[in-house]
């Protein structure tokens, strides 16, 4: 519970910028509510009025309408401000997240399911969006309104009846909500546990459909989904029964509250120290006070909800970064760079075994470096640790004389471009796709790139050209096209390194050829390191390194070719 | 492009018009959908144009019309007994009225008259204030359970038809297949099975199922007020009444616009977010996260501005309906409460009963009001689940359940069974039709022709090498062979039959495709190899792991076949992961296993060691296997070598 508030108080932070609307959105749903009970009050009043004399009824119907068109403004103030609340802050809860998110990849994408992220970032930021439109006001205007309009009744009338009226709402408002309260937060927490999975799952649903059917997995894929809803279902139920229960607890102490007011009332009644006025009027008032707390269940649950999705948020948001950005960064020199790995060791995070252990070696600044290995030797590890994905464990990796870690991230990889082997396509047309590298690239200089890339006279060849939308993953590119595309968006970047991590692997020999001649004659000082596990790559590099399990050793291409196992 | 190249000029005039693929639409052949306008849109013919709109009720259990009609008979019935409460609660004021020490002509005012003409009105009228107080509490106790059992029953229903959406989404997205997201984005179709199940099913069960009843409890509560307060007043009420389901519909054609436009923005904008989250690497390597952060925010902020400036006009609804609702309603009643009091006609009592009553029929507009946000997305969401489950398969399977014969058997057995060599297999007189035969494939995507009358012919035991440019179709062949798209004309033979007779899961289980790139689930490894073969022993998965050359690597993780390979086989390099989906298709019967370029990302030594075995299980078993390569280098064991080029197939003579 505390956590859960505290959550909620660290998420109010970020979206300052709704309070006045929602003081705004308060106050008119307070003033909302007590001309309601005003009205009931009016019009009881007026009827019990008839008995001791004339009622002048144009008056009673100007009365009302007066305040009935007060509160009509009123409450659509409160609506809009109350929708302005929502939407403001599900949009800065969803910026403040992704700028949370982000500075941690890639480190933080390699261990978190991205589709219980998604869960998270959105969901949960919907969670806690209602918390802020619907909840506050609500609970605010609960506590205040049967405040005012229970004293003014206690005044005008009786102050035991107005005890007896508080007694009831409190009971309502503070006591029910009580019951099964522990039961109820148990299923919602596992409800929530279940939806991420469940989002997981439909993810995968999507985006392995082509193994599921391609298998005939149809089957067990169903069974585990029927599993995991009927388990939802499950939690439903008991969420539903407790609503039940209180929601009838609600009603009926509502009731009795009204009940018990008109016996005491009636019974000043007949000893003539009530008017039947004043009788109706408590009545009325009793009874329309509880339409203000009367959702309060369901309001304390949706505050529970929320709690538990801020403290799912700020768990996500505030885990630190595997890396950070140095206080005073060293500026990498400009012109050609070379690159250096001195004694370097890395194990990934929770890993048994190093994924590098003691790599050393020199590029030379302009100089064509292949680095061959078999896959899962760490070859791509070496690239990962100079992108400083992650901080080495030991030793220094430098570029251009500086290392990695005292340069900032952004500076290190403007200099430094990589083609890595799942490079992501975004949902977006060519030409947008290639404008992240560079977003005020001109359409000239996206051609220049893709001729480089050998992409060019590819998508002419589309119907949209560089307009054409790739799909997901850029799934209807060939793995080819996918892979030039990645080279072409590296090339738009002004960066004196390009690490290609097996950048031609789906390319035929001619055109691998003609993509590295190409952009060797485009990028000429260019210091270009290929991570290949082709011997023959090695042909024409200026220094080969081998890497077998962790360990870097120089070789020449002649060692390399005369590995290949006929 | 011409819709008119099918006849292209690489083929023969003989060629022309291929032969009609049985399981198409007569309209698809050479028939470009205007739409399709890339590659990798659906293969021409199919999925153009708009998909039929659906009935809703395709979504949800039969159950659901009685499930709301119960909840809305029940939560009526609770509105009917407090109204009843009320009722009594006026005969009791009355009782006390009588017995005050008020003047006589104020206690008259608690009396009945006779003028009164309400049916049951002197049914509750001489009811004291203590048989009155206890009939009251029982009426509560009475609305209570009622309203128990109705929130019982609308939560019970609402859950139950989540499930059945969810489960709907899931397997409908198994029977369409393997298609191209590029327009149905998987963000898209994820929103619609987590956050989209569970708000049209508060839609149906929380929306329409009250709304109901808002509907029928202020016609039953004037009833009510006929039989036991006043006819006349009831007759002005019941003239009023149908603003309030007016007020709603009104409600709902104001609001559906906008619930259109947010829904469909709301959910794009989640699609980005997927879409940007899973491109984090990316985003950061091209420093283009805070520019994305931008372009998320820019969006999210447009989207916002339009949903406000539509709802400050939309929302004046919410106004004029408050409005008319209170001045109509609790005016109405304290005027008509009034009037008739000073006419004698009811009591005192009643007059208050009279006014006390507008809370029940108030009700449905606080209920509108609440219910904003719920029908809001649902009607909307609803109908975009609904065109998803409309969309077809692009392919259509037929009604053979298996093969007419076994590929694998002879027409004459070989008696020397040591000999298993695999060109020793393919005798001379063997009379078995081939086990795969492509006749004049034509294929392509939208304006896009792939292949262009292709042939290819792979027999039984045979290792068959496809070679092409980057981009030349290869990939096309191996869907077309797995059945995930149909080509445009031409035919497709499993065995000698014709592939379209055959349902979809048997002609799928004919093949065992390797992708280009792997889709590993996340769980273990052994998780995802039970994919292809769910009663695998772990004997079964450590032969195919060690013909894949993966064992070793799998003994090394910790947990072995139960280690974790993490979310798209992260914590798996790219040769491992192509490994395992290697291991995958060994592990099932296919007659015929498809390599489609497989060891691009597996270093020459095991891309070597790898495609040794599978010679191995080529000359060991019965299967067939067909390499996808823009390599010849690496495919020097195999039987015959394919070029494809321009659209057509040829061998390649060495």
């Amino acid at each position: 519970m505390t956590t859960s508030f505290s959550a909620l108080l660290w998420s109010a932070r970020h979206v300052r910028s709704v309070l006045w609307p929602l003081v705004l959105s308060t106050v008119c749903r307070i003033v909302d509510q007590v001309l309601a009970i005003a009205i009931l009050a009016t019009a009881a009043a007026g009827a019990a009025r008839a008995v001791v004399g004339g009622v002048d009824v144009p008056r009673l119907v100007i009365t009302l309408a007066v305040l009935t068109l007060i509160k009509a403004v009123f409450r659509y103030v409160e609506q809009y401000s109350g929708h302005y609340v929502a939407f403001k802050a599900l949009e800065e809860l969803r910026v403040f997240a992704f700028s949370r998110v982000w500075p941690g990849a890639p480190a933080n994408t390699a261990s978190a399911k991205t589709g219980d992220l998604l869960t998270r970032m959105t969901k949960d930021i919907d969670r806690i969006e209602v918390f802020f439109a619907h909840t506050i006001a609500p609970v605010i205007s609960a506590v205040v309104v049967p405040i005012i309009a229970l004293t003014w009744m206690g005044m005008t009338t009786s102050p035991v009846l107005a005890w007896i009226a508080a007694a009831g709402v409190f009971a309502v408002a503070a006591a029910i909500p009580t019951v099964g309260w522990f039961a109820l937060q148990r299923a919602s927490q596992s409800g929530a546990g279940r939806r991420g999975e469940f989002a997981q799952f439909a993810t995968e649903s999507v985006q392995g459909v082509r193994e599921i059917v391609g298998y005939g997995y149809n089957k067990p894929w169903l069974e585990r989904s029927t599993q995991l809803t009927s388990d939802m279902t499950h939690d439903a139920r008991r969420e539903g029964a407790l609503t039940a229960a209180r929601r009838a607890l609600t009603q009926f102490v509502t009731l009795t509250t009204v009940l018990l007011v008109l016996g005491d009332g009636g019974a000043r009644l007949v000893r003539g120290t009530l008017s039947l006025e004043q009788l109706a009027l408590a009545t009325a008032v009793t009874l329309a006070c509880f339409s203000a707390v009367k959702a309060i269940d369901s309001l304390l649950a949706d505050l529970d909800r929320a709690g538990s999705a801020a403290h799912r948020l700020r768990l996500v948001v505030s885990q630190p970064p595997a890396v950070s950005d140095p206080e005073q960064p060293a500026v990498i020199p400009a012109g050609p760079v070379g690159v250096e790995f001195n004694g370097v060791t890395f194990t990934y995070p929770g890993a048994r075994t190093e994924a590098v252990t003691h790599a050393s070696l020199v590029i030379q600044a302009g100089a064509r470096a292949v680095i061959v290995g078999r896959s899962g030797s760490g070859k791509t590890t070496l690239a990962h640790l100079l992108l400083r994905y992650w901080d080495t464990d030991a030793g220094v990796i430098s570029v251009g004389g500086e290392p990695v870690n005292t340069v900032a991230q952004d500076d290190l990889r403007a200099r430094v471009a990589m083609v890595s082997q799942r490079t992501h396509l975004f949902a977006m047309s060519i030409a947008e796709n290639l404008r992240i590298a560079r977003p005020d690239a001109s359409s000239t200089e996206l051609q220049a790139a893709c001729e480089v890339a050998q992409l060019h006279d590819d998508i002419v060849g589309f119907p949209d050209g560089y307009d054409t939308v790739v799909g997901e993953f850029g799934e209807s590119l060939s793995g080819g096209q996918r892979q030039r595309l990645a080279l072409a968006r590296a090339l738009l970047s002004d960066a004196d390194v390009f690490v290609l991590d097996e950048y031609t692997s789906s390319l035929d020999e001619d055109t691998a050829g003609r993509v590295r001649r190409a952009l060797r004659a485009a990028r000429v000082h260019a210091t270009i390191v290929e991570i290949t596990h082709r011997p023959q790559d090695a042909v024409g590099a200026d220094c080969v390194f081998r890497v077998d399990h962790g360990s870097v050793t120089q070789v020449t291409a002649g060692e390399v070719l005369a590995t290949v196992p006929e | 492009m011409p819709a008119s190249n099918a006849s292209s000029p690489h083929r023969r005039a003989g060629e022309n018009t291929p032969a009609k693929h049985p399981g198409q639409r007569p309209n698809s052949q050479g028939h470009t959908p205007s739409g399709g306008g890339h590659p990798g849109g659906r293969p021409g013919g199919h999925g153009g144009g708009k998909p039929p709109t659906v009935d809703p009720a395709i979504l949800y259990t039969p159950q659901l019309r009685t499930t709301t009609r119960l909840s809305a008979i029940i939560l009526t019935a609770a509105s009917v007994v407090t109204a009843l409460l009320f009722v009594v609660a006026g005969a009791v004021i009355d009782g006390y009225l009588v017995k005050s020490g008020a003047t006589s002509e104020i206690a008259s005012f608690g009396t009945l008259s006779d003028t009164n003409q309400a049916p049951l009105a002197s049914l509750v009228a001489g009811i004291g204030p203590g048989f009155g107080g206890w009939l009251a509490i029982a009426l509560a106790a009475l609305a209570a359970s009622l309203t128990a059992v109705g929130v019982w029953v609308t939560t019970a229903g609402t859950a139950r038809e989540e499930a059945q959406v969810r489960t709907r989404i899931v397997s409908h997205i198994l029977d369409v297949g393997p298609v191209s997201r590029a327009s149905d984005r998987s963000g898209a179709i994820v929103a619609s099975a987590t956050d989209g199940a569970e708000r049209v099913a508060a839609y149906r069960m929380g929306f329409v199922g009250p709304s109901l009843a808002s509907v029928v409890s202020p016609v039953l509560v004037v009833v009510v007020i006929a039989l036991f307060i006043d006819w006349v007043t009831a007759l002005i009420l019941l003239v009023l009444i149908p603003v309030i389901p007016a007020a709603i519909y009104g409600f709902q054609k104001a609001f559906r616009q906008v619930s259109g436009r947010s829904r469909a923005q709301r959910q794009a904008l989640a699609a980005d977010y997927l879409d940007a989250l899973q491109g984090l690497t990316t985003l950061r390597l091209m420093r283009a996260a805070r520019w994305m952060q931008e372009r998320l925010a820019a969006a999210g902020e447009r989207n916002r501005r339009s949903v406000m400036r539509l709802l400050a006009v939309n929302q004046v609804v919410i106004l004029v309906t408050d409005a008319v609702f209170f001045l109509v309603m609790v005016s109405a009643l304290a005027v008509l409460a009034v009037v008739r009091l000073q006419d004698g006609i009811i009591t005192a009592g009643q007059a208050l009963a009279l006014v006390l009553l507008a809370t029940v029929l108030l009700e449905p507009l606080a209920k509108v009001g609440s219910f904003f946000y719920v029908g809001l997305g649902g009607r909307a969401t609803e109908r975009g689940i609904a065109r998803f489950l409309g969309t077809r398969a692009p392919v259509t399977g037929g009604s053979s359940p298996s093969l007419r014969r076994d590929p694998r058997s002879r027409t004459e057995i070989l008696d020397d069974g040591e000999d298993l060599a695999p060109k020793s297999r393919i005798s001379a007189d063997d009379t078995r039709p081939p086990l795969l035969e492509l006749r004049n494939v034509v294929c392509g995507y939208g304006e896009l022709r792939v292949l262009n009358g292709a042939n290819l012919t792979i027999h039984q035991g045979e290792h068959v090498a496809l070679t092409g440019h980057s981009g030349s179709g290869k990939s096309t062949i191996a869907r077309i062979v797995e059945r995930s798209i149909a080509p445009e004309g031409g035919d497709l033979l499993f065995a000698g039959q014709d592939a379209t007779e055959l349902t979809l899961p048997a002609a799928r289980a004919f093949s065992a495709v390797v992708q280009q790139t792997t889709y590993l689930f996340s769980g273990t490894v052994r998780d995802n190899l039970h994919v292809a073969a769910p009663d695998a022993t772990d004997d079964d998965m450590w032969v195919a792991l060690e013909a894949a050359h993966l064992a070793a690597d799998i003994r090394d993780m910790p947990g072995g076949l139960d280690a974790a390979v993490g979310e798209r086989g992260m914590t798996l390099s790219g040769g491992q992961a192509q490994r395992l989906s290697i291991a995958r298709a060994l592990l099932t019967d296919a007659p015929l296993i498809v390599l489609d370029e497989p060891t691009s990302q597996v270093d020459l030594a095991s891309e070597r060691a790898i495609i040794a075995a599978i010679d191995g299980i080529v000359a060991s078993t019965d299967r067939t296997v067909l390499s996808i390569s823009h390599r010849a280098s690496a495919l020097r064991t195999v039987d015959r070598v394919l070029n494809l080029r321009d659209g057509i197939l040829t061998e390649v003579t060495r």
